[in-house]
């Protein structure tokens, strides 16, 4: 079954390679992509540009990068988390900076996971390929359906 | 009245005269003969000499004989008459006679009747002044031996050594307090010269002092316009005061002296004035005042700081130097002070101008010796300087954290924005060999290689940049680190990312350091790193990490056997961007060892390198303890 995967990135040239390293991972995957967090959380709650999609269909995984125009990750992380229907979604929080204090505000604020994008492409290539592995596959996520 | 018979003792009137006439040549009684009017009708030379009158003057008349008796005698005159008329004889009495020289003699005096014609009176006088003399002297011995034992006791009871020296200046009394003040018991002073007692360079010229005073005595008090000094019998010496009295006795001029030691007197004057210089000499304002506020002492520092002089205040409340605004805090101080607090407290006080100054206060009681308080002393210090200081500190401190904040916030756009379009640049180049290498030929692809190459070389700078402004940015958190521990790990990390090296890796055990964790992990990476990398065509690589001990300090260091350094360029290795070998040799950012550095500098210690180019380097570093690292 096809994965839906939410990308949220601002850089276009980011955005082009993850797809291309999405594409090899071995997970059969379709990745929406927000351009900054607004959209990012319009897209997860169906409002604004995308008030006509279906709401009940939540990504298999969010990947976030933190700094986004209009509404940085870190409050998109935090709106996701406060929200009951969005409450488990895994979320990868991806980004350049290694900052410690990224990394305990990213976990405080909930992130599954944190991953820093390399700069070498194949590490980048691993590192999407062992994502979408585990979050696509292994990781078991309780339904949202069923949490009601 | 009739005349009595003749005498039983007398025989013939010749045989009388003849006796009368020897005995009164003997020269020891006075003998005088008068009739019954009081004439003397003859005297002999004994009397006369008794009396100090001449025989003519007493014969004549001149002289009545009834007026050398003084009145409060004559009483017995009479009742002697009146039984020499009854009986023929008077009775012995003791009387008194008044000398021409109007001295008086006392006399033993006895009488008898001659029988005649006319009946005449024999009186026989016996000069008594060396028999009262004796007896008064007996006397007088036996008071002044009572006195003198009182005199003895009262001298044991006086607080002072007393010293009584006669003109020779031999001691002749002291009393107890003498035994203790200086160490001798009384045998050993009665009968020394004074100058015993005295320090040895003073004793050359005191005879001639101890001689002038005797010859010009008069009562001198204590009270020394003079330093003195007495001596022990241990020989030590100490300060005392001295007062002189003459004293007449029979023996001669003596002088009584008393001896205080002042040693304590002194210690306290000395301490006083030394208290009192400290007060005098404080840049702080040191004010004494009553429990009222009135103000009873005024040092210098005070005037300094509040304008007034102590004339201008002293009696004067210290509430002038209050500004209104804080009269409540004032009271509330002065509570707390009455009740014996110390109280100490920043304020605004106000000077003889008006103008304000913050001041730092100490407020303490003044207690007397049973402990009450009996006044206030108040030391006052201008932090105007402080204030200021402070002030400009607090700015500067806001300044560097707002930069430190700026460099932060820098950092932070360094890592993100700067190494995204690498992760572009390496990554279209990585598709591009990936999915479109048949469309290149060997150049081609060659040069993408090194596009990937460049790009990968700036990621690691921009890590190894923001890794270094990470290790300026905050205060090291010391703690006790096992240094032996992280290495091990180090270690053990470059060996699984290249699992082919054979190097042989010492580390000495227990190597321990008060530093930061994270900054210590950093250092050893760095260290380790390079030994690592520069032995990388070694043959039989050799890493060690020891320690020596070198004085009071402890040297660390990081030697191997690898490519090594000339010393030309030794002071070069630790700029960053500096690099002793070329990129392909060895890569590198050339930001390592100015990081290394910096991590030691952080920690107030040292880093310094040894090497040999083919042979080998050694990095030596200290971390001192933490009370001799310098921010």
């Amino acid at each position: 079954m096809t994965k839906l995967v939410l990308l949220v990135e601002d850089n276009a040239s980011d955005e082009k390679l993850t797809l291309l390293a999405l594409k090899k991972c071995p997970v059969e995957n379709q990745v929406a992509v927000a351009r900054d967090g607004a959209e990012a959380l319009d897209f997860l709650f169906a409002t604004g540009s995308h008030a006509t999609r279906d709401a009940s269909h939540l990504p298999t995984l969010v990947l976030l990068d933190l700094k986004l125009p209009k509404i940085d990750g870190l409050e998109v992380l935090r709106r996701i988390r406060a929200h009951d229907r969005t409450r488990d979604l895994p979320v990868v929080v991806l980004t350049s900076s290694r900052q410690d204090e990224d990394v305990t505000q990213g976990y405080a604020f909930g992130a599954n996971a944190y991953v820093r994008k390399p700069v070498d492409y194949g590490e980048f290539v691993d590192a999407a390929r062992t994502l979408g592995v585990f979050w696509l596959t292994i990781n078991e996520v309780p339904s949202p359906k069923l949490t009601r | 009245m009739s005349p009595p018979g003749p005498t039983r003792a007398a025989g013939t009137v010749a045989d009388v005269e003849a006796r009368f006439t020897r005995l009164s040549e003997c020269g020891i009684i006075g003998v005088v003969v008068g009739n019954l009017q009081g004439h003397v009708v003859e005297i002999n030379d004994t009397a006369l000499n008794l009396l100090g009158y001449s025989r003519e003057e007493l014969l004549s008349g001149q002289v009545r004989w009834a007026e050398l008796t003084p009145p409060e005698w004559r009483p017995v005159d009479v009742h002697a008459l009146e039984q020499l008329t009854a009986t023929g004889v008077g009775g012995l009495r003791e009387k008194e006679y008044i000398r021409k020289d109007g001295k008086r003699v006392p006399v033993l005096v006895g009488s008898a009747m001659i029988a005649g014609e006319i009946p005449l009176a024999l009186s026989f006088i016996l000069d008594l002044t060396e028999r009262k003399e004796a007896e008064a002297t007996v006397e007088r011995l036996r008071l002044e031996r009572a006195s003198d034992a009182q005199f003895r006791a009262l001298l044991d009871t006086a607080p002072d050594a007393m010293v009584i020296v006669d003109c020779n200046g031999i001691m002749t009394l002291v009393n107890a307090q003498t035994e203790l003040l200086f160490g001798y018991s009384r045998s050993e002073l009665v009968g020394q010269a004074i100058e015993l007692l005295i320090p040895e360079r003073f004793q050359h010229g005191h005879p001639s002092h101890r001689q002038r005073y005797f010859q010009k005595h008069r009562v001198r008090p204590m009270g020394a316009e003079l330093e003195l000094y007495a001596r022990r019998k241990d020989g030590s010496e100490f300060p005392i005061e001295v007062s002189l009295s003459p004293l007449e006795t029979e023996s001669g001029l003596l002088v009584s002296s008393a001896i205080r030691d002042i040693s304590d007197r002194k210690h306290a004057e000395q301490q006083r004035a030394s208290l009192a210089a400290l007060v005098e000499a404080s840049d702080d304002a040191i004010i004494g005042k009553t429990l009222d506020g009135v103000v009873t002492s005024w040092n210098d520092g005070a005037h300094r700081l509040f304008g007034y002089s102590s004339s201008e205040i002293i009696g004067k409340p210290i509430l002038l130097l209050v500004p209104s605004e804080q009269l409540a805090e004032y009271e509330t101080v002065l509570d707390a002070v009455s009740r014996g607090e110390i109280v100490r407290f920043d304020t605004l006080r106000q000077r003889k101008d008006g103008s304000r100054v913050d001041v730092s206060v100490t407020v303490s009681p003044v207690r007397n010796l049973a402990g009450v308080v009996i006044g206030i002393s108040k030391v006052a210090r201008d932090v105007t300087h402080r204030r200021r200081t402070e002030r400009e500190l607090a700015r500067a401190k806001e300044a560097a954290e707002a930069a430190s904040r700026e460099l932060e916030a820098f950092s932070y756009s360094v890592a993100h924005d700067l190494r995204a379009p690498l992760r572009g640049m390496n990554g279209f180049a990585q598709v591009l060999l990936d999915e479109y290498k048949d469309k290149f030929d060997a150049d081609g692809q060659d040069w993408l290689n090194e596009i990937l190459l460049n790009a990968n070389r700036m990621g690691a700078l921009i890590d190894a940049l923001l890794s270094l402004s990470r290790v300026t940015r905050s205060e090291p958190r010391r703690q006790r680190v096992d240094l032996s521990a992280l290495a091990h790990a180090t270690v053990s990390r470059l060996a699984s990312q290249e699992p082919g090296r054979q190097v042989a890796v010492v580390i000495q055990s227990d190597l321990q350091a008060d530093v930061d964790p994270v900054l210590a992990g950093t250092l050893l990476d760095n260290l380790l790193g390079n030994a690592w990398k520069f032995t990388a065509k070694t043959a039989a690589a050799q890493i060690t990490l020891g320690a020596n001990e070198s004085g009071d300090e402890r040297v660390f260091y990081v030697r191997d056997n690898g490519a090594g350094f000339d010393m030309a360029y030794a002071r070069k290795l630790f700029a960053p961007f500096q690099r002793l070998h070329q990129n392909h040799e060895f890569p590198g950012t050339g930001i390592g060892l100015a990081t290394v550095q910096r991590v030691v500098r952080r920690h107030g210690g040292r880093i310094w390198a040894e090497g040999t180019p083919a042979a080998g380097a050694t990095f030596f570093f200290t971390i001192p303890r933490e009370s001799a690292h310098e921010p």
